[in-house]
C-alpha cells in the first residue's frame, strides 16, 4: 500500500480537530479571561490551569500570552501542540519525506535532541524553547497518522478502505 | 488484547505510582516524561513478549500505550488520594501553592479546595481520577508510538 494513498485517510480529519481541541483547552484560560467572560466565568481560567498543571508548570514568565493572560501551557509544550497538529495537518501533503521518515523511524526520537540540549542550556529563549518542541513533536504526527490507519485497515480486515480505493483510482495506482 | 493488557498494567503502574510520588512527579514537568515514558516502557514490554514482533506496529503500538494511560491514570488518582490520607505530600502542595502565589497565580477558594487544600472530598477524588486517566491516555498514546518507533523491527512501515 502506497504511504501517501493511506495517509489520505479521512480520520485524519478527527485527529486533527481533536488537536484542535486541545490547543482550545490550554488556551482557553486565556480566552475566558476577556473581561466580559470574567464576571460570568471567573473561576473557570485558574480551575482549567489546575486541571492541566500535572503536565506544565504554567509559569507565567514562560508561558505565551494571549488578550494579556497566560496560556495553560508554556513555550515549550505549546511548541510541541502546535508541532503536532502542523505535522497531522501537512504529513499527507509530503508522501516522499513521510516514506523517507516512515522507513527510519528512529529519527523521530532523535528529532527530541534538539529539545533535550535547550533544556539543558541554563540561557535559552522562548524563542529557542517554541522552536525545538516543533521540531520534536512535528515527526510525532506521522507515526499517530500511520497508526490511525493500521487500526482502520485491521477494522476492514486488512482490504484497503472505500477511501483508499478512491484515492487510488484518483491516482492512477494500482491497490 | 490479552498480549496488550500485561504490558500496559506494568508500565501503566509504575509510571502512575511514579507520577504521585513527591518530588519524582517533577519530572513530569519536563514535556510529561513520565507519562511518555510509560507508555515507552509498556511498548517495550510488549514487543518483547511477542515471539514474532510484527514490523512496526504504531496502530498496537497506540493501543498498548493508551491502556497503560488509562491504568497509569487510575493508579496514580489511588496514590494521589492516599497519600493525602497519610498526609504525606501536604507540604509538597503546600509548597507548589506558595510557588503560584510568588509567579502571581491567584487561586480561589474553589481551585484551593480542589487541590485539596482543606482536605480530601468526593469531589476532589473524581475529579483527579477524571482529569488523571483522561491527560495520562493522551500523553501515554504518544509515549506508545514513541516506544514502536524505538524498539520496533526495521521494516516497511504500512505493509
Amino acid at each position: 500500500m502506497d504511504l501517501a494513498i493511506a495517509l489520505q485517510t479521512p480520520w485524519r480529519w478527527a485527529l486533527l480537530a481533536a488537536c484542535f481541541l486541545w490547543l482550545g483547552l490550554v488556551s482557553s484560560p486565556a480566552l475566558v479571561a476577556a473581561p466580559e467572560w470574567r464576571t460570568a466565568f471567573e473561576w473557570l481560567p485558574d480551575f482549567l490551569r489546575w486541571l492541566l498543571h500535572p503536565i506544565c508548570h504554567q509559569l507565567p514568565a514562560r508561558s505565551p500570552h494571549l488578550f494579556g493572560e497566560s496560556l495553560a501551557a508554556c513555550h515549550r509544550c505549546m511548541g510541541l501542540y502546535l508541532g503536532f497538529t502542523l505535522g497531522v495537518a501537512v504529513w499527507p501533503l509530503l508522501p516522499a519525506l513521510a516514506r523517507r521518515l516512515a522507513a527510519n523511524p528512529r529519527c523521530v526520537a532523535a528529532c527530541f535532541i534538539p529539545l533535550g540540549i535547550d533544556w539543558a542550556l541554563l540561557e535559552n529563549t522562548a524563542a529557542s524553547r517554541f522552536a525545538t518542541g516543533m521540531v520534536a513533536s512535528f515527526p510525532v504526527a506521522l507515526l499517530a497518522l500511520i497508526a490511525v490507519v493500521q487500526l482502520r485497515r485491521r477494522h476492514s480486515d486488512g482490504r484497503p478502505t472505500h477511501n483508499e480505493k478512491k484515492n487510488a483510482l484518483t491516482r492512477g495506482v494500482q491497490l | 488484547m490479552n498480549d496488550k493488557l500485561k504490558p500496559a498494567l506494568i508500565g501503566g503502574v509504575a509510571l502512575g505510582i511514579a507520577s504521585a510520588l513527591p518530588y519524582l512527579n517533577y519530572v513530569n514537568m519536563i514535556c510529561c516524561a513520565l507519562y511518555i515514558a510509560g507508555g515507552v516502557l509498556a511498548c517495550r514490554l510488549y514487543l518483547k513478549d511477542l515471539s514474532t514482533p510484527p514490523a512496526s506496529p504504531y496502530g498496537d503500538g497506540a493501543v498498548v500505550g493508551l491502556l497503560a494511560g488509562i491504568f497509569g491514570g487510575v493508579a496514580a488518582a489511588i496514590a494521589n488520594v492516599l497519600m493525602r490520607f497519610t498526609g504525606y505530600g501536604e507540604e509538597e502542595a503546600a509548597q507548589t501553592l506558595a510557588q503560584m502565589e510568588q509567579a502571581g497565580v491567584e487561586l480561589p477558594a474553589f481551585v484551593m479546595d480542589l487541590m485539596g487544600a482543606n482536605g480530601i472530598s468526593a469531589n476532589v477524588i473524581f475529579v483527579t481520577l477524571i482529569s488523571s486517566v483522561v491527560l495520562y491516555a493522551i500523553f501515554g498514546t504518544l509515549g506508545g508510538l514513541l516506544g514502536i518507533a524505538i524498539f520496533h523491527k526495521k521494516e516497511d512501515a504500512t505493509s
